[in-house]
């Protein structure tokens, strides 16, 4: 009969998870800002994380990604110079024409910020245990899924584009026996290598579940 | 402009003004609604440039707060 609930003591006796030393991952690769944070800091925790979960990998869309919203902020930060050409606010006092200019740079640093957050807070975090997608939404809502590496049924990559192709980043799209069924890790760099990664750490918990070694 | 004030006996750009401080106003929510949401993005991950974002955010704030106050006392 399956056992339903498992008290402490017999969790403390049964054997603690080693730390593995995984040939196919490799060593720590990037900073803070990356898309592709292999082997992140130990002081790197995210919301629903276990107290021996250990984090392989972080990911994010390709920094090319923020281009389109990156040169349109450069281009408005300079509209204003318009004005020297085209005197739009001319029927404006200075200090109206003053105030203007000053909303329209916080405006558009606010976008910036915005778009920034967008891109730096929307990641997809591979664990030793599982997979847990996380998206903001907008100002106020947020979507956070996980599932277990053992539940993934099905890992494809896929390198579209001329960009895509040339600075390999594409979809990786992980079909999963979970509530969630897909999980896809959109524009993220190296695809190839990632889903290599998912399929062995996939293997690796199936074998572990063989072993009886599971926490 | 000046005919307008004239007939209903009011500055118009203290009524622009005005609508200079509503807008400021609600970017002034805004920004706040930002600081809330940097604290709740750093919490569902943190460990990453947490100080600083909430840094820059507060800044934010704080400097739309400034000129909101400036507007209001010596516009």
């Amino acid at each position: 009969m399956t056992e339903l609930y498992t008290s402490e003591d017999e969790r403390k006796a049964a054997p603690a998870k080693k730390e593995q030393k995984r040939e196919f991952i490799p060593r720590h690769k990037g900073s803070s800002l990356s898309s592709l944070l292999v082997l992140p800091r130990k002081n790197i925790h995210f919301e629903t994380q276990e107290p021996e979960e250990e984090i392989l990998l972080i990911l994010r869309k390709h920094w090319l990604t923020n281009i389109p919203w990156f040169l349109l902020g450069l281009t408005l930060f300079f509209a204003p110079l318009v004005l020297t050409f085209f005197p739009l606010l001319d029927s404006f006092p200075p200090r109206f024409q003053f105030i203007f200019v000053v909303f329209w740079y916080l405006v558009l640093l606010m976008f910036v910020y915005e778009q920034f957050l967008s891109w730096f807070f929307n990641l997809s975090i591979i664990t030793d245990e599982r997979i847990i997608d996380v998206d903001f939404i907008n100002l106020t809502s947020k979507k956070i899924s996980d599932a277990e590496l053992d539940k993934i049924q099905d890992v494809t990559f896929t390198n579209n584009g001329v960009f895509g192709t040339i600075f390999n980043y594409g979809d990786v799209i992980v079909q999963t026996a979970a509530e969630m069924p897909e999980f896809v890790f959109e524009a993220v760099p190296q695809p190839a290598s990632v889903a290599n990664i998912l399929q062995r750490l996939r293997t690796e918990e199936k074998i572990e579940a063989l072993e009886g070694r599971i926490r | 402009m000046d005919i307008i004030g004239a007939i209903f006996n009011i500055d118009i750009w203290q009524v622009g003004k005005f609508f200079v401080l509503i807008g400021l106003f609600i970017y002034l929510i805004f920004s706040f609604v930002v600081v809330r949401q940097v604290k709740l993005m750093t919490q569902v991950v943190s460990g990453i440039l947490t100080n600083s974002l909430r840094a820059i955010s507060w800044i934010f704030f704080l400097f739309s707060l400034f000129i909101f106050i400036f507007v209001l006392l010596f516009f």
